[in-house]
């Protein structure tokens, strides 16, 4: 009788010698890897036809660190929002280190003057480490308030492989690390802006049609430039190039009104894989933190948890009350671009802890201030809006502060200081 | 492991090269599994061709649980599973393992003699799929019982017995055969 070890090894010796005549022949290899990239860009096809401005549902348990991860990924999800149609490639040497470097350091600023909000991305395959500054706290008239946050640092480490984040806040003693699941739409909104660049580019490599225009030369920090500009459906990318090595230097992307310039690029610098552990660094407090985005949240949410999906003008009027009544005591913001967002969040979340207020109100007051900035999101495609808020005071029944027309739709909707809402004539529309 | 995810991560950039990599890398050992699966080359071939395609089509939404080589595996066994399903087939005829055991091999590369190899592979085909699939699983493609029970959404125990039960019937079946087999390269090991 043979036992049970001398099958095994009888088995495993008549699978090596099975795996030895399975070979695959060069027609079938042919065959197979034809069939199967024939696919992969049907798909590509398919997804890029079918994408649309992405919904968000976003379920959180939490206070400050929740409301500043939450706005990181509604404004990942702002800017990465559209696509680009395509284009020729006669620079193919300038996109080269975008598509295949591993490592890239990189700066991006994401809106325009000198208080835009500076991001800060390590990219180490396919984890980033990501830090930001730059926060604009001129508006928080509270100096204790103005010096706490800007005593509190925020890094995010991503891990798109695993579709994990993890969100490091420190403030003052205070140290917070929490763990969010990001798979789902939710991961694609978290990619690097890199990873953005990148999508473009691939689209616009393959596609004879893309506009593509070549801008020329000009001097960058002292460098030799040669610059290219994609255009895409609401958006447009430029990206100049070392004139000697054909490295990219810079990056500009104008995505319906935010624009983010991508600079300081290193590409395959050497890099420690510590700086993009998504272990839990010694001092910090794991808190259980979570949040769900559409494709993978559970069904029966409990009801205060709110739902970012069907955003409508009465979530926009919710936005702009809770902007001037709680974070600029009183005054609209000057801008509402999602930079400006994304820095408010901060302030934000600050100001309701401080007010005592149960947690359960803080998440409904933040997700009604987020939902908001999704329904002007949403009029990016197809629709039109204007702000002119800047100056006006809440409850100037006047003044307008915001316009917009839905897609496809004749009429304009204005919402004035008071916050009433009518419909206006385009020529009685702000200048 | 790690080598994997690089190739994937390159894929889903739009390398076709990191993709053709992956394919050299694991296709001869997929299409044995799939063919010692079904007794079917061509049936082993369009399984290998359903797979990578699927692979190509979802790598944006594949999320690594365990290594790429046993998600392959276990993608092929399932594919086997369906294609059988489909001919429902619980076992292969004989005379068609036979034949099939000797369509596109190359003899001279064998180890083992046709005739050993024939008697196992004629042992095999006797045994239930799902018994096969987890002892090919497991020595085969090196995949753990944890991994296969998690592939098949079936408890560890299930696994654990279809694997204990098929390599009993095997031993019944092989009785005394093996003794007499001078294969070299068996009393090496």
């Amino acid at each position: 009788m043979e036992n049970s070890e001398n099958i095994e090894r009888l088995i495993k010796a008549f699978c090596t010698d099975k795996n030895n005549s399975a070979r695959t022949t060069e027609q079938l290899d042919e065959k197979i890897l034809n069939a199967a990239l024939s696919a992969r860009e049907e798909y590509k096809r398919t997804q890029s036809a079918q994408r649309q401005p992405k919904i968000w549902r976003i379920a959180m348990h939490s206070k400050l660190t929740k409301l500043a991860a939450a706005a990181v990924i509604a404004l990942a999800a702002i800017i990465g929002i559209s696509q680009f149609a395509g284009g020729t490639i006669t620079f193919a040497d300038v996109i080269k280190p975008i598509l295949n470097a591993r490592t890239v350091v990189l700066d991006y600023v994401i809106g325009e003057g000198p208080d835009a909000l500076e991001m800060h991305d390590i990219v180490i395959g396919s984890r980033i480490r990501r830090t930001m500054s730059n926060m604009d706290m001129t508006k928080i008239l509270d100096p204790m308030v103005r010096r706490t946050l800007s005593n509190m640092d925020m890094t995010m480490i991503l891990d798109l492989e695993d579709a994990r984040m993890l969100t490091l806040v420190s403030l003052g003693v205070t140290k917070i690390a929490s763990y969010n699941d990001i798979q789902g739409t939710g991961l694609e909104g978290t990619r690097s802006v890199l990873d953005f660049v990148r999508n473009v580019v691939s689209k616009v490599k393959d596609n004879p049609d893309a506009d593509i225009q070549d801008l020329g030369e000009k001097e960058i920090n002292g460098q030799k430039a040669v610059g290219f500009y994609v255009k895409g459906f609401n958006n447009g990318l430029t990206i100049w190039a070392n004139k000697k090595t054909s490295l990219p230097i810079r990056i500009e992307i104008t995505e319906g009104k935010t624009s983010t310039v991508i600079k300081n690029i290193k590409f395959d610098v050497p890099l420690e894989e510590s700086l993009v552990s998504m272990e839990v660094p010694a001092g910090y407090t794991l808190k259980d933190i979570v949040i769900h985005i559409e494709d993978t949240a559970p069904d029966n949410l409990p009801e205060e948890q709110l739902d970012l999906s069907n955003a409508t003008e009465e979530d926009l009027v919710e936005s702009l009350r809770i902007w001037a009544e709680i974070i600029l005591d009183g005054a609209f913001p000057d801008a509402i671009a999602p930079d400006h967002f994304m820095k408010q969040v901060y302030v934000l979340g600050y100001k309701l802890g401080s007010l005592g207020l149960p947690a359960s109100e803080m998440e409904q007051l933040a997700f009604k201030f987020s939902k908001g900035m999704i329904f002007l999101q949403e009029l990016e495609f197809g629709g039109k809006w204007g702000y002119a808020g800047k100056g006006v005071k809440l409850g100037d029944a006047e003044k307008v502060i915001l316009w917009y027309q839905l897609p496809g739709s004749s009429a304009y909707r204005a919402i004035y200081g008071d916050l009433r809402v009518a419909e206006v004539a385009e020529e009685d529309l702000p200048k | 492991m790690l080598e994997d995810k690089m190739l994937l991560w390159k894929f889903r950039h739009g390398s076709n090269d990191a993709f053709r990599h992956i394919y050299d890398k694991y296709k001869n050992d997929l299409l044995g599994l799939a063919i010692a699966l079904s007794h079917d080359r061509t049936a082993a071939e369009d399984a290998l061709q359903d797979v990578f395609v699927s692979l190509a089509q979802r790598a944006d939404k594949l999320r690594l649980k365990t290594s790429l080589k046993s998600y392959l595996s276990t993608c092929i066994a399932n594919r086997i599973r369906d294609i059988k399903r489909k001919k429902s087939l619980q076992t292969v005829e004989l005379d068609e393992a036979g034949q099939i055991s000797s369509d596109g091999d190359q003899p001279d590369t064998l180890v083992m003699s046709a005739e050993q190899s024939a008697q196992i592979e004629h042992a095999m085909a006797q045994l239930p799929y799902d018994q096969r699939e987890v002892i090919f699983l497991h020595l085969h493609s090196g995949m753990k019982f944890r991994e296969i029970a998690e592939s098949q959404n079936v408890l560890l125990n299930t696994v654990l017995s279809r694997y204990r039960y098929g390599l009993e019937q095997l031993r019944s079946q092989l009785n005394g055969k093996v003794e007499s087999w001078k294969t070299q390269r068996i009393s090496k090991d």
